[in-house]
This record gives C-alpha cells, sequence and structure tokens, in this order.
C-alpha cells in the first residue's frame, strides 16, 4: 500500500493516492450513530401503561363472548335468550354512543349520521344472518372450534393495544376476529340467535376498541378500569354456570399471557438495536413547509 | 489480461435510468478496451431473446417476470440452470451485478460463489435499516454477498451503508464515483436567458427527491426575487403539488414545468437554460444530477445528504441542510454571486469536472478491481461453508449453509443432465476478437 504523505480525506473529487479499497480506520463509520432513540424501558413504567389494561380487557371480551355463546346454545328455559342479548346489545351501543359524545370523539351534530349506519347495518345483518349461519354447517364441530381457537388467538396477537408496533393490524385482528364469530354462529339452533351473536360480537370486537383507543387519561381511564373489572367478574359468572373449572382456566390464562409476555417485553429489550447514518433519509419538518 | 465479463441487472436497456445508463457506458468502454462483455436481465415485456445492442454488446433477455418495479424476485435455485447455461457458452470469466433491489443480480452472486466464478457486485444506492422491507432486503443481500471476490460502491457513504447492510468486510470494498459523458454536458451560456436569472430543477418529483421542500422554496424565492424564474423537469406523484403552488401564487409565468419526464439525452438542453441548479434530495448515495448540472457550468445548490458533501469542492456547489430555510438562504448566497459576477466562469467549471469524472478513469479503476479477482473452486469446500456459517446467528448461519449445500446438490443433477461438454460455445464476434 502506497503511503502517503498527504492524509486521507473522505472525498471524491480529488485523486487521492490511496486504492479505491483503502479503509481509513478512525474516519470510517464515524457518523455512525446507535440507538439514537430508544428508550429502555423498566418493569414499573409497563405496569402503569395503559397497554396491560387493553391487553387484559382484550382477552376478557374473548371470553364473554365465548360464554355468551354457550349460553345461547344451550336452549334450555334458563338459559340466555336472544331478545335479551339483543336488548343488551341495544343498550350498549347508546352507552358507547353517549360516552362518545360526552368524551368529544364525535360531535352531537353527527350523532344522527351514527344512529343512520347503524340502523342500516342492523338491517343488513338481520338479512345476511341467515346466511351466515348455514355458511359453515357443513364442517364438523372440532374444526370449526380449532379455527375459532387459531383466529382468536391471532386476534389477541395482532390487536392494536395502544400503541404501534411490527405486528399490530387491526383489520387483519378485527377479521380474525368476525371469521371465528362467523364459524361458531352455525352451532346456534335459529338465525335470531345468530342475529343477536353477531351483533353482540360487532359491539365487543370492533366499537369498544375503538371507544378504548380514545381513552387513556384521567376519569374515563378510570371507567374503563372499572368496565375491565366488570367484564371480568361476567365472565367468571357466567362460565361458572356452564363449566366447573371455567373461572379458574380463565384466571389462570389471563395471568400467564399478562405475565409471560410483560417479562419477554422487559428482559428482550436488549436485542433493540437501531442504526442512524448519513445514509438515512432525511426527515422533513411539516412545521417548516 | 483480458477478460469476459458479464453484467448481470434487472435495470437495462430499453428501461431507463442511472444504473442503466451506468451498466451500458461501462460496458461499452469495457468492450473499446478489447475485453468481452455480455448481459444478461429479465424479459421486457415481449422482448424475450439475445439481442445485440452497440459494438456487439450482447444481451441475454431471459423470461423471468418482474415483481415489483422492474424488480425481479430473488429466483435463488429456479435461474441457476439457466445462468449456468449462460456462463458457460459465453465462457464468461467474471460476473457483475448491479443494483441491491436487483433479484437477478443476487442470484448471479450466488450462481458464481456456486460454479467458483469471480463476482463482482456495484451498489448504487443508500437504503436504511428502520422499516420490516429493509430488513429483508438487507438479509438477502448479505447472504447473496456471503461470498463475493469484491464489491464496487460510488460513494464512502455508500461503502459504509453497504457494509453495514451486507455485513461485508471493508477491505474487499472499492469506491469509484459515477462518471458522466462529458460531451454530452458541454455549458452553453448564449442559450440562458438575458435579463431573468433562470433556477434550474431536474429530478423526479417524488418525496425522496425532496419535492415537498421545493414547493415551499418556489413561492418564497419569486416573492423576494421579480427576476428569478424556476424551469423544471421531471415527473411523478407529487407534480400536482408543484402545480398546485403555481396556480395559488399566480406563478404560471415564472414557474414553467416540462411536460412529463425528459428523456436523458435532452437533459443538457434543459440545463444550459439555466443559471443556477437546485438539488433538494433527502437522500443521495452519488448524485449524478449536480455533477451533470456543474458540467454544464451552472451554480449547484443543494442539500448536504448521503454521499453529496464528496462529490463536488466547495467553490463548485453551496450545500445546505434539508430545510427550507437553509436551502434559501444559500439560493440567496447565489443569486448575489451571480449579480456580482463572482462566478467561475462555464467552461473552466466544465473543464474540472472532466477531469474529475469520466469514463476511462472510471473504466480503468474497474479493470483494475477485476485484475484483483482470483477464480475460486466451484466444489463445496470447508471454507464456503465457513463463510456462509459465519454470517450472524445460529439459524441464520444454518439457513444460509442449507442454502449453498443444496446449490451444490442441483449443481451435480444439472451437470448430469446438461454436462458442461455438451453444451454450445458462443463464437466471438471478429470486431471483439481483432480489438
Amino acid at each position: 500500500m502506497a503511503e502517503s504523505s498527504k492524509p486521507w480525506k473522505k472525498i471524491l473529487y480529488e485523486r487521492q493516492e490511496y486504492p479505491d479499497n483503502y479503509l481509513d480506520e478512525e474516519q470510517f463509520r464515524k457518523d455512525l450513530k446507535n440507538n439514537l432513540f430508544v428508550e429502555i424501558q423498566t418493569i414499573n413504567e409497563v405496569i402503569q401503561s395503559p397497554v396491560v389494561l387493553y391487553l387484559l380487557q382484550e382477552m376478557n371480551s374473548v371470553f364473554l363472548f365465548l360464554s355468551v355463546f354457550w349460553q345461547l346454545e344451550e336452549s334450555t328455559s334458563v338459559s340466555l335468550s336472544p331478545l335479551v342479548l339483543i336488548s343488551v346489545c341495544c343498550f350498549l351501543s347508546c352507552l358507547l354512543l353517549l360516552s362518545a359524545i360526552t368524551m368529544n370523539i364525535i360531535s352531537s351534530s353527527d350523532s344522527f349520521e351514527c344512529i343512520k349506519q347503524s340502523v342500516l347495518f342492523i338491517l343488513f345483518l338481520s338479512g345476511t344472518s341467515p346466511i351466515l349461519r348455514t355458511l359453515t354447517e357443513s364442517i364438523s364441530t372440532d374444526s370449526l372450534w380449532c379455527m375459532t381457537i387459531i383466529s382468536f388467538l391471532a386476534h389477541l396477537a395482532f390487536h392494536k393495544y395502544g400503541i404501534d408496533g411490527v405486528l399490530v393490524s387491526e383489520a387483519f385482528s378485527l377479521n380474525a376476529a368476525i371469521f371465528a364469530v362467523v364459524c361458531l354462529v352455525s352451532r346456534l339452533p335459529s338465525s335470531l340467535h345468530a342475529f343477536s351473536l353477531i351483533l353482540f360480537a360487532v359491539i365487543l370486537f370492533a366499537l369498544l376498541p375503538q371507544l378504548r383507543n380514545h381513552c387513556n387519561s384521567g376519569m374515563s381511564y378510570l371507567f374503563f378500569q372499572a368496565l375491565t373489572l366488570f367484564l371480568f367478574l361476567l365472565v367468571i359468572t357466567l362460565l361458572s354456570t356452564h363449566f366447573d373449572y371455567g373461572p379458574l382456566f380463565v384466571f389462570i390464562f389471563c395471568h400467564f399471557v399478562l405475565v409471560v409476555s410483560l417479562v419477554a417485553f422487559v428482559k428482550l429489550q436488549f436485542l433493540r438495536n437501531t442504526i442512524h447514518g448519513p445514509w438515512d433519509e432525511a426527515a422533513i419538518d411539516l412545521n417548516d413547509l | 489480461m483480458k477478460h469476459c465479463i458479464c453484467m448481470v441487472s434487472d435495470f437495462f436497456y430499453p428501461n431507463t435510468g442511472g444504473i442503466e445508463n451506468h451498466i451500458f457506458t461501462l460496458s461499452q468502454h469495457l468492450i473499446k478496451q478489447g475485453h468481452k462483455v455480455i448481459g444478461i436481465t429479465h424479459q421486457y415485456n415481449d422482448r424475450v431473446c439475445v439481442r445485440y445492442l452497440s459494438n456487439y454488446f450482447k444481451v441475454y433477455y431471459v423470461p423471468f417476470p418482474c415483481f415489483y418495479l422492474e424488480g425481479t424476485f430473488p429466483f435463488l435455485f429456479c435461474s441457476f440452470g439457466i445462468m449456468r447455461e449462460i456462463f458457460i457458452r459465453e465462457n464468461v470469466t467474471i460476473i457483475h451485478g448491479h443494483g441491491a433491489f436487483s433479484g437477478l443480480c443476487g442470484d448471479s452472486m450466488f450462481a458464481g460463489s456456486v460454479l467458483g466464478l469471480p463476482t463482482v457486485f456495484t451498489d448504487h444506492s443508500l437504503f436504511g435499516f428502520a422499516d420490516i422491507s429493509s430488513i429483508i432486503t438487507n438479509k438477502f443481500l448479505e447472504f447473496f454477498l456471503s461470498d463475493v471476490s469484491r464489491v464496487i460502491c460510488v460513494s464512502y457513504t455508500s461503502k459504509e451503508n453497504t457494509v453495514l447492510r451486507a455485513a461485508l468486510d471493508p477491505n474487499i470494498v472499492n469506491v469509484i464515483p459515477n462518471a458522466i459523458d462529458s460531451l454530452m454536458f458541454s455549458p452553453d451560456p448564449t442559450k440562458r436567458h438575458p435579463n431573468m436569472i433562470t433556477i434550474v430543477i431536474v429530478s423526479r418529483l417524488v418525496l425522496r427527491k425532496g419535492a415537498d421542500i421545493m414547493a415551499a422554496i418556489i413561492p418564497i424565492i419569486c416573492e423576494r426575487y421579480p427576476d428569478i424564474q424556476f424551469l423544471i423537469a421531471g415527473d411523478g406523484p407529487k407534480r400536482v403539488l408543484i402545480e398546485e403552488v403555481r396556480e395559488k401564487h399566480f406563478l404560471q409565468e415564472r414557474v414553467q414545468l416540462t411536460p412529463g419526464m425528459i428523456p436523458h439525452s435532452q437533459v443538457r438542453d434543459i440545463l444550459v437554460q439555466g443559471d443556477i441548479f437546485l438539488n433538494t434530495s433527502l437522500t443521495e448515495a452519488f448524485c449524478m444530477a449536480i455533477v451533470e448540472a456543474a458540467s454544464c457550468g451552472l451554480q449547484v445548490v443543494s442539500t448536504n445528504v448521503g454521499g453529496i458533501p464528496e462529490v463536488l469542492p466547495n467553490d463548485l456547489i453551496l450545500l445546505a441542510e434539508p430545510n427550507v430555510s437553509s436551502l434559501v438562504d444559500q439560493l440567496e448566497v447565489a443569486i448575489t454571486n451571480h449579480r456580482s459576477g463572482s462566478v467561475m466562469p462555464a467552461h473552466v467549471k466544465h473543464q474540472r469536472i472532466k477531469e474529475l469524472y469520466n469514463w476511462s478513469s472510471v473504466t480503468e479503476r474497474t479493470i483494475k478491481v477485476y485484475n484483483s479477482t482470483s477464480s475460486r473452486p466451484g466444489t463445496l469446500t470447508i471454507e464456503k461453508l465457513q463463510k456462509y456459517y459465519n454470517r450472524g446467528s445460529i439459524v441464520i448461519a444454518i439457513i444460509y449453509v442449507l442454502g449453498i449445500a443444496t446449490a451444490h446438490l442441483l449443481l451435480y443433477i444439472i451437470e448430469w443432465i446438461r454436462p458442461k461438454h455438451l453444451i454450445d460455445k458462443a463464437a466471438s464476434l471478429p470486431r471483439q476478437k481483432q480489438e
């Protein structure tokens, strides 16, 4: 290698007396920066974040749906009648609309539009529920349960728990849940049952998370904490009439998922590694334009 | 030593662009030096054939479908048979691939490693590490470049980027800048507007080229200086934005947009009409546009991103941070310089660029890279396996080793179906022989 008296410079506009593959150890990757914007979170910060609440609530939503399904499936005199479930749904949707207005997510002038759309949706659903009920009738029950469980797990895995990530996809998550619902619906005795269950599922999986994404502080957050607790108790009550060990299973499942995911999230943070350098695309300051 | 070089890329004539132009011109210069050059690319519409371009530059249009913007998917083993056939047929001694986004180029690097032919890879662009698509592309690149002989980058920033992306030994990476055909970009001050100062922009109108900044700068400059006009050549999704700004501020007479993208051969006619060239790119490995503009004798104002600060010396370029206020400041400096007449004469600039970035120097340096490569065994050796094995975590290593081992197994099968001695050798054309 030809040594030269002139120091090497990182420029192309001068032929330097160094070979083309010359490597200047000092200047090479001088501008490389690691983990510029990475914040390492401690276990306390994670536990206090709303994500934990969202995760618990979403798992409870799934179990609530399943327990309502079991209640509907048994057509005995004491079990849940579809008419009761429909009125519960109406009550819930009114509650959601009211809370959305009080939290200023939609203005009260838009509420008429909302009600119009809901009525349209309900009419459409009542028209299609006989079709939806018979869609998976010919598939064996075991296969249906298998598909349901996989879909619900996918729903939980891809759900947006208030933060963005590579895996998060709201559309996919919602579709997985609705697919699971359509799978189960064919085991119900009548179209009215199917209609009521799908309506309930839409409120639970489509509307509730939408509202939840807007409340992460103050009173509304407290309200959701109370709601999660209420959901949990409801699930346990409904399941205990159906399975002896149902409540225990729900309790263990929720806590297992919560503990494992939290510990994994905190402990695997050492793997976070971002690289920044002059090759990065410059970010435009939008206020500047 | 005369080589037979095989240029492989998805980006090829009849498509146009920076890489296409680079491959074509480099090949022409290599042919003039007496080397044999062939090209491999994917099919373009119904162009599935072997064609000769200027100076008997033979190009194979192989029937592989594109999957995204002229890029093919990395076919790995599927393209292996046809590549081997072409390499043997043409008696190729060096494989030279271009462009990290080109699946075909990656395949050829892999095929070269399996067959034991020396491989050279030229990277033309910068790439980040942030999103999922870049992670996947970088992993593919890492695999394909596991056993590469030499890598060429167009700037030192690009070298740092490529070394990180593909986990390469920096000593095998050479930096050879791009070049321009200086005869094509000669200055002509008579074409300039006598009373107005013209600011020229030649760029695709997309986010990466900073079209948003462009749109913000135009009204500010036009308001402050009544004798400034803009001439914009380019097309893209952000064209609407520029047209909107022009309409909103009633600048139809002072902001001229060419209808659509102009061919590379007409860029010079646009450039010579201007006094100042503005480049607002947000990322750039080398940036040919500013070199072409400087060669035409314009004052260059550019954002200070990527490899741009390496390209032109301070007396030929005004560098600004990639934001509106900084670029406006530097444009004002350029305007003041122009008014006071303290600008380097156009032909002096042209002469300097001609000495800096000419094709004969690029060709000479590229041949030096070719000469430094050596052929390798075309069998599965422990050294080759180790190269693939030492590429990262154990999972990646196992996938890579399985890949290369399968390819060698496949080579035995192909060797049995199509033995080497049964493949016809293409005759060299007399013209190529004689030179």
